[in-house]
């Protein structure tokens, strides 16, 4: 359709041509913003000059396509947090509800009521969406006083019940986690969407200190039958790799230096460190003051 | 949102629902998409005219109202819901990661292939990884345990004995959960002990529900702790683990703690170095002496 056809045949476009303009450049920007795209070609293969405005179904119709099983569990997640997500949450189960597929709920689920999740993650996803700049009162952990951010959020990371947010913090010029439930006030999202550009292979996960994968190598052997706990408490982090005697060889990976020293020290002669030599002199040090002090 | 751009983006979403929701009056279609009647009137006279290039009525949207209700027979190609937005999506990565935690790990990889399956629609303006939750075993232990005590039903857990450094599956019946410290614990009538234990969630790594109704045994005859008298290094590892069971005296740095197992305490102080030593009593003294002389035989 030419431009000129939707200024007519569209209500509320009225005014100077430049106002119309501007209200159709707005208008497209916002169907952009809820994903729908404006193409623009030629209407008429004689006179292509002429461009026209169309909106492709196939472009902004839902995909991915869900099974009834997948529907069931979209629907249940909408329902836990259902309350706090205003009209968004209801948006999107309406559409899931268009699909004309009759969700299947997962029954191994117990709901007792639904979950609450912080006030600000709905503005905070809006802003991570639009890349808008926020500020907000944050309190740092173990101080009093509250300051002021003002931050580009990069992303969210949640454990233990916990989110915190990972983005650059204009003040300090570095990226910073934000714990949110140290955030005192509602965050407020500015206007202005594409501020910023997200860091080249940006990953929450390399942020959070709790979800780092423990990158302390360590070889050590374990007497047959001991050092049950141990292992089960790594048994993400370990791969056995031999065995000689009554010994058995593995390599574990701990946080650092004293998570190993802590781990391995209370199981005395059963556990015993090959690698690295500075952790088996922290060991060796660790038990002759045992040694020299319980006489 | 504009008027019009709002009015557009609901006739967009009205006709799939009209179709997979047939015969609906009015009033709850008004209702469904926060409107007036009046306004959803208006809205169907206008799909009514809608349709393909051609325009003849058998290229128009196919619609019909009977009574105040409405069927949608036709869509032309308007038959699917609109796609989701990328706000739409990060927020149903936050709905599936908040499912994580009420579902057992048995669901978990499913929903984590629904979030993957949402990630694929995720721009690249936009991290996949840029919204992550890690779905954590203690809130969903925390769930079951609220369960079992809502409904007075055993839990069957297999539990990481670090003092006997042995993983046992056992049956047991809470009696309450409690925090210290960050970390989560469920004072619990325990039926392979048939006593009264402390659990720590860290070392549960699997719980369920039993069919089993809770019952707790007799608690008046819980075993007799033992006094024991300890030189520790205040600002140490030791210190700042352990202050919430010691008891200062009069001399400096020592204190007094009530133990239940002297085998604990043996293997939390092979690990403080100089930072924690035994005074009394004598035989846990030497205990730790004999065990630490033995580690360092291991390195010579």
């Amino acid at each position: 359709m030419p431009k000129s056809e939707i200024f007519r045949r569209v209500a509320g476009y009225e005014g100077t041509s430049e106002a119309m303009e501007r209200m159709f450049e707005r208008d497209k920007d916002e169907l952009r913003s809820m994903g729908i795209e404006i193409e623009v070609a030629s209407h008429d293969p004689l006179f292509e000059d002429e461009v026209g405005y169309r909106i492709l179904a196939e472009r902004y119709r839902m995909k991915p396509n869900f099974n009834a099983r997948e529907l069931g569990l979209l629907s249940v997640a909408l329902a836990v947090v259902g309350n706090d997500l205003d009209a968004t949450g209801s948006n999107i189960a309406q559409r899931l509800n268009s699909l004309n597929v009759t969700p299947i709920n997962p029954d191994e689920i117990y709901l007792f009521s639904p979950r609450t999740i912080e006030g600000n993650l709905v503005a905070l996803t809006r802003a991570i969406a639009d890349r808008s700049k926020i500020h907000f009162e944050y309190q740092k952990s173990g101080s009093q006083e509250k300051e002021i951010r003002e931050v580009y959020p990069f992303g969210l990371g949640g454990w233990r019940g916990d989110w915190y947010l990972v983005g650059e913090d204009l003040s300090r010029d570095d990226v910073r986690v934000f714990k949110l439930s140290r955030i005192s006030t509602s965050i407020i999202v500015d206007k202005k969407r594409n501020s910023y550009e997200l860091p080249e292979d940006f990953r929450v996960r390399d942020y959070l200190i709790m979800l780092k994968t423990p990158e302390y190598r360590t070889v050590i052997k374990i007497r047959n039958g001991s050092g049950q706990a141990l292992l089960a408490k790594h048994v993400n982090h370990v791969v056995e790799i031999g065995e000689e005697d009554d010994w058995r060889l593995f390599e574990i990976y701990f946080e650092d230096i004293n998570d190993a020293l802590a781990a391995i020290a209370t199981y005395g002669p059963d556990v015993v460190v090959q690698q690295p030599l500075e952790l088996k002199q922290l060991l060796i040090e660790n038990f002759k003051k045992l040694s020299e002090n319980h006489v | 949102m504009s008027d019009a751009t709002g009015r557009a983006i609901r006739l967009l979403d009205l006709v799939p629902f009209l179709r997979a929701n047939p015969g609906m009056n009015i009033k709850e279609i008004a209702t469904e998409f926060k409107v007036s009647v009046s306004e959803i009137v208006s809205d169907l006279d206008l799909l009514m005219v809608c349709g393909l290039p051609g325009y003849t009525p058998l290229e128009l949207i196919d619609l019909s109202t009977d009574e105040g209700y409405v069927t949608l027979r036709d869509p032309q190609n308007l038959e699917y819901p609109r796609n989701f937005t990328i706000h739409e999506l990060l927020i149903l990565k936050i709905a599936l990661s908040a499912l994580l935690v009420d579902s057992p790990p048995m669901l978990h990889s499913e929903i984590g292939s629904l979030i993957s399956k949402l990630d694929h629609q995720m721009p690249n303006q936009i991290s996949s990884e840029g919204i992550l939750f890690v779905p954590d075993n203690i809130l969903n232990l925390r769930r079951i345990g609220e369960e079992a005590l809502v409904k007075n039903q055993q839990v069957e857990i297999s539990y990481r004995n670090d003092t006997k450094d042995e993983l046992t599956n056992r049956k047991i019946s809470l009696i309450r959960e409690y925090e210290s410290e960050g970390e989560y614990f469920w004072d619990a009538w325990c039926h392979l002990a048939n006593a009264k234990r402390t659990f720590n969630l860290e070392k549960i790594s699997s719980a369920t529900l039993s069919m089993d109704p809770s019952s707790i045994g007799d608690l008046s005859g819980e075993s007799a702790a033992l006094t024991v008298r300890l030189r520790i290094r205040q600002k140490s590892q030791f210190f700042a683990k352990h202050q919430n069971i010691l008891k200062q005296t009069e001399e400096p740095e020592i204190y007094e703690a009530r133990i239940y197992q002297r085998e604990w305490l043996v293997r939390e102080i092979l690990s403080a170095g100089e930072t924690a030593t035994v005074i009394t009593p004598n035989d846990l003294k030497v205990q730790v002496k004999k065990r630490a002389t033995q580690a360092l035989s291991q390195y010579q």
